[in-house]
């Protein structure tokens, strides 16, 4: 009686590993890495490293990046391991029987197991004779010699074992008696043993085993031509004929079936048809090929006989490193029963890793990426150095940097992908590498690139790097790429007005210099201090610091202003500064010219140039701004003075008569400015004269004038700036009556010749005479009353030289006194409205003694006359009256 | 770092080439930026084997580890200026063969990445593909990064996250 064999652990096993298998196998197709699945435990002595790093601002607001040590673990070995698997067989008595055994080291790292194999004392039937363990290292469920074992020797983590317990039937058996064996193994650190039971049964009948072997336990994927051969060797160790012993071999995944491949040893090189129909060339057997199964039957197998079913398959390509199991079933017909299936030995494939590295686009020193231009000291980076995992398996990739044709100085250091984070060593050998990539899996690597400040001429640009990545698992697997920089650009600097050229939009200036209109005018009058807003800006990488200078030269090969001017630079604070001080990369500082123009500053257009200047790295820029200076126009005519003569006589003034502005006036070209003269008593006259020999008094050299036309100081009218020294005489006509008070007024009034802008204020002077018989002195007085109202009493006989408004008044008061030693008699005061005034009564004209005699009607000019009558040695008496100035 | 000193302008007041050198130093790290050292915010990881849980949990030395074990990480930022730090987030990677324990996160990290270059909201990360999300789970998660924090002049701020070694026993290698 046959017992039904139960391999469904060994099976479901099998089961589980493919289906592991092949959702590996289907994710790396797809590009997902292996860590979607739960990852394997790491091999001991694995090296673990981390490090943790940070981005932040710091108290100047530049973005910063900090990395932490680096930590390691080392991970330590747990040991694992499994046995397969329980087995039946069937023997005949006196035969032998193969019970084939796996044993996996499922553990992390190298383990040795003792193998060993005893009947069990109870609940069978007889016990197996000789039972001794061979080596069975190409699992074909076959002792590989005759060397009797007891361990497994070391084990790899992950590597298995095979081997085959060996045991003789009593020949006093019968028919369904049975056997068992219990098959251990215990691990040198995983010490608790497990066991395996397998079960013989004696049977008279036809007792067919049938193995399998590949004829390589391991190889590439793909495999190459005729790729790999599986044998089935069937025997029939019992008493009588098997009939219909069919082999069903499902052909694994990862494998493909070389169609027409099987063969038979009986039917020799014929090949078997694939097809569901009678082999004619090789009666005795049927074999078809259908939906990934290799089904073979054979008709009959004699007892003694044995004979041998191969047929070829392929390994598919773009495996990853892993194992592929195959297991044929049988069953057979003997003593009018059909057994079930029955398996075969596993014979498992381990498709090898194949490490493979190419860097950038293709393997060879390719190029991977070029970056246009940077600028001396900058920092800049290369972030397409791809590192693609050609292998079939997880593999880590050490980085280096070959050669290089960059300038002395230049640095270069390795970066994650993250642009941000330097790279670190995962694996133990103190070189950066890309940590575990999975087969197929790509890694951007990135290099920045520190230049140096100065860079030679020679050797120019461009620039090539050479990197190289390594493949940790395979160090002769290496490939390599190269990154450009294409040119260098040069080190600039931009000055502005108003706002900094890193602003938004086009600032004023911006740009390198170029000749053109100002950038910015300011307009004023002479006397004036302006000021310029300028920014520089540093777009460079690296600070620096420019000088400050201005010039009417636009090239700066001299520093000149126009005369007077002056031009001060200030920082935002007010502080006055040369240079703008550092100014960080990226950077701008707003700084202040300030410039004087000298009063007397002709009008018209300056132009001035404001440079920037790095005294270490020579780079500047220049921007062009414009002064204008407005026209102004205005004259001067000082003092007013007074005197006394005698009827008849004659007084000298002086005057001075001042270009205020900025043009040249009165010369009969620009503008004419006429001299006029006008006594306020008739019969008095004047004339003006000019001190044309400069010594301050009035003689025959001295030239009669009525304009400005004459030369003076070399030319004719007035420059900026220029006065003259003018006299007027005034003649008291010989019927003067005593104390009369003339006033004179000199007007200088101009009107435009070749100037168009509005002619300067008419200005005058007013001279005041009396006249004085004899023993009286007079004196003339005057208060300012702006608001009419009479109530100022503070006179005095200086000029008034402000508040005299349109529409102001001024408030009169005449003394008279006498200083001689007898009395005066029939003294009489004559005096009239001044220029451009009008008589009001607030107060009305008074005098302290005797009367007022004459006075103008109000609102209107005209004489006084007081009369004051006699006056005693030493006497005084005053007039008093009021003047509106006209509005 | 400028090459010569002669390129910082107010080291040239320093007559010797040793001083002006001296001055190029002190004058780049305290003015110009940029660097790749940064002594300002110092950074510290630490890595601990974990074993018991909870009450009864021991720390011990991660230099060696077995698979299963959980190796606890910490991240300190040490701000050893007198001025604030702004914006320090911290980024720690989870190295191939750890498998990151969500709930030990601390404080909740706001970003994950598959691949240690692109992050994603770590909500989104693991939330499933039906649900919108990228359906990652724990395990595949490479690195995480934190929301950015201040960190005051002389103050310190960590973050720390545990990982176990992987332990799914080889079946065939």
């Amino acid at each position: 009686m046959k017992t039904a064999p139960a391999p469904h652990l060994f099976a479901s096993a099998v089961a589980l590993t493919r289906r592991v298998l092949g959702l590996l196998i289907c994710l790396s197709l797809l590009g997902i890495t292996a860590e979607t699945v739960r990852a394997a435990a790491p091999i001991a002595g694995t090296t673990i490293g981390n490090a943790a790093s940070a981005t932040y601002k710091d108290s100047s607001g530049t973005d910063r990046t900090t990395t932490s040590n680096t930590v390691t673990t080392v991970v330590q070995q747990v040991a694992s391991f499994t046995i397969v698997a329980n087995r039946t067989a069937t023997v005949s008595p006196g035969g032998q029987v193969f019970f084939p055994h796996i044993v996996t080291n499922t553990g992390n790292g190298n383990e040795t197991y003792t193998i060993g194999a005893t009947n069990n004392a109870t609940g069978d039937n007889f016990d197996l004779s000789g039972l001794t363990i061979y080596a069975d290292a190409d699992k074909n469920g076959i002792p590989d010699n005759n060397t009797a074992i007891t361990t497994t020797g070391v084990l790899a983590s992950g590597a298995t074992f095979g081997f085959v317990v060996v045991g003789s039937a009593p020949g006093s058996v019968v028919t369904g008696n049975t056997s068992g064996v219990t098959v251990s193994a215990a691990g040198s650190i995983a010490t608790i043993a497990q066991t395996n039971t397998d079960v013989a049964t004696v049977t008279s009948n036809a007792v067919i085993a049938v193995t399998k072997a590949s004829s390589a336990n391991s190889g590439p994927s793909p495999s190459i031509a005729p790729h790999l051969t599986y044998t089935l060797t069937y025997t029939n160790t019992g008493n009588s004929a098997a009939t219909d012993l069919t082999i069903t071999d499902t052909i694994p995944t990862g494998l493909t079936f070389v169609a027409g491949s099987t063969l038979w040893s009986v039917s020799g090189a014929t090949a078997l048809t694939d097809a569901d129909d009678a082999e004619t060339a090789a009666p005795g057997i049927k074999v078809k090929f259908a939906s990934g199964v290799l089904t073979a039957v054979v008709a009959s197998v004699s007892p003694g006989q044995s004979g041998t079913l191969t047929f070829r398959a392929s390994v598919n390509g773009s495996l990853a490193p892993s194992v592929i199991n195959n297991t044929a079933q049988f069953l057979y017909t003997t003593g009018g029963t059909t057994t079930t299936n029955v398996p075969t030995n596993t014979v498992p494939f381990t498709v090898t890793g194949s490490p493979g590295v190419k860097l950038g686009p293709a393997t060879g020193n390719d190029l991977m990426q070029t970056v246009a231009s940077a600028r001396p000291g900058e920092t800049f980076s290369f972030t397409t150095n791809t590192v693609t995992n050609t292998g079939n398996g997880t593999d880590t990739f050490n980085m280096a940097f070959l050669t290089h044709t960059f300038p002395a100085g230049t640095t270069f250091a390795f970066f994650k992908n993250d642009g941000n984070t330097p790279l670190v060593d995962t694996n133990g050998d103190g070189i950066p590498d890309t940590g575990p990539l999975a087969a197929g899996a790509t890694y951007n690597v990135t290099v920045k690139v520190t230049l140096p400040t100065t860079i030679p001429t020679t050797p120019a640009a461009p620039y090539t790097l050479n990197l190289e990545a390594t493949s940790v698992t395979d160090p002769t697997k290496k490939d390599q790429g190269n990154d450009v920089l294409t040119a260098v650009a040069p080190l600039t600097v931009d000055l502005t007005n108003d706002a900094a050229a890193s602003d938004a939009g086009t600032q004023l200036g911006e740009g390198a210099y170029a000749a053109g209109a100002p950038s910015v005018t300011n307009t004023v009058n002479p006397g004036i201090t302006t000021r310029f807003t300028l920014f520089a800006y540093n777009p460079n990488t690296v600070a620096d610091s420019y000088g400050l200078s201005a010039s009417t030269v636009e090239d700066f090969s001299a520093l000149s202003l126009p005369t007077g001017w002056s031009v001060v630079f200030r920082d935002t604070t007010g502080a006055i500064i040369t240079s703008t001080g550092v100014i960080s990369g990226g950077g701008n500082k707003q700084y202040y010219a300030d410039v004087t123009v000298p009063a007397g500053q002709i009008p018209g257009d300056t132009d001035l140039y404001f440079r920037i200047l790095s005294p270490t790295t020579s780079v500047g820029d220049r921007i062009k701004d414009r002064v204008t200076v407005n026209t102004v126009r205005e004259l001067s005519l000082t003092p007013n003075n007074s005197g006394q003569t005698y009827p008849g006589g004659s007084v000298v003034y002086e005057h001075t008569l001042r270009n205020n502005g900025n043009v040249l006036e009165g010369n009969g070209t620009t503008s004419s400015i006429a001299l006029t003269l006008a006594d306020s008593l008739a019969g008095w006259t004047s004339i003006t004269y000019y001190d044309t020999n400069g010594n301050g008094t009035l003689d025959a050299a001295d030239a009669v004038v009525t304009n400005l036309n004459f030369s003076s100081g070399g030319t004719a009218g007035l420059d900026p700036g220029e006065s003259v020294r003018l006299f007027t005489k005034i003649f008291a006509p010989a019927g003067a009556p005593n104390l009369a008070i003339n006033s004179t007024t000199l007007t200088a009034t101009t009107t435009n010749g070749s100037l168009t802008a509005a002619v300067p204020a008419v200005v005058t002077s007013t001279d005041t005479t009396s006249v004085v018989t004899g023993d009286l002195t007079l004196t003339k007085e005057q208060v300012l009353d702006a608001n009419c109202d009479g109530n100022e009493t503070a006179y005095s006989p200086a000029q008034l030289t402000t508040g005299a408004a349109p529409g102001a008044c001024v408030k009169y008061r005449i003394t008279v006194r006498n200083v001689g030693s007898t009395t005066s008699t029939e003294i009489k005061i004559y005096d009239t409205t001044p220029a451009f005034t009008t008589y009001i009564v607030a107060p009305a004209a008074a005098v302290s003694a005797g009367t007022v005699d004459t006075v103008p009607t109000v609102g209107a000019a005209g004489n006084f006359v007081f009369n004051i009558g006699s006056l005693a040695s030493g006497a005084s008496a005053t007039a008093t009256f009021t003047v509106k100035i006209n509005p | 770092m400028p090459k010569s000193a002669s390129e910082i302008l107010p080291c040239f007041f320093f007559s010797s080439p040793t001083g002006r050198q001296i001055c190029a130093l002190i004058f780049s790290v305290l003015c110009l930026g940029n660097f790749a050292w940064a002594a300002d915010l110092e950074t510290k990881l630490t890595a601990e084997r974990v074993s018991g849980t909870g009450a009864a949990e021991k720390f011990s030395d991660a230099a060696a580890a077995a698979p299963g074990d959980t190796i606890r990480y910490v991240v300190t930022f040490t701000n050893t200026t007198a001025r604030v730090l702004r914006e320090v987030a911290a980024t720690l990677p989870i190295p191939q063969n750890l498998e990151l324990v969500l709930a030990s996160v601390q404080p909740a990290a706001r970003e994950g990445s598959v691949d240690g270059k692109e992050f994603v909201a770590l909500a989104k990360l693991l939330k499933p593909k039906s649900d919108g999300g990228w359906g990652v789970s724990p395990s595949a998660i490479r690195a995480l990064r934190w929301a950015p924090r201040d960190v005051a002049a002389t103050s310190a701020l960590s973050v720390e996250a545990r990982a176990k070694v992987s332990s799914t026993p080889a079946a065939q290698r």
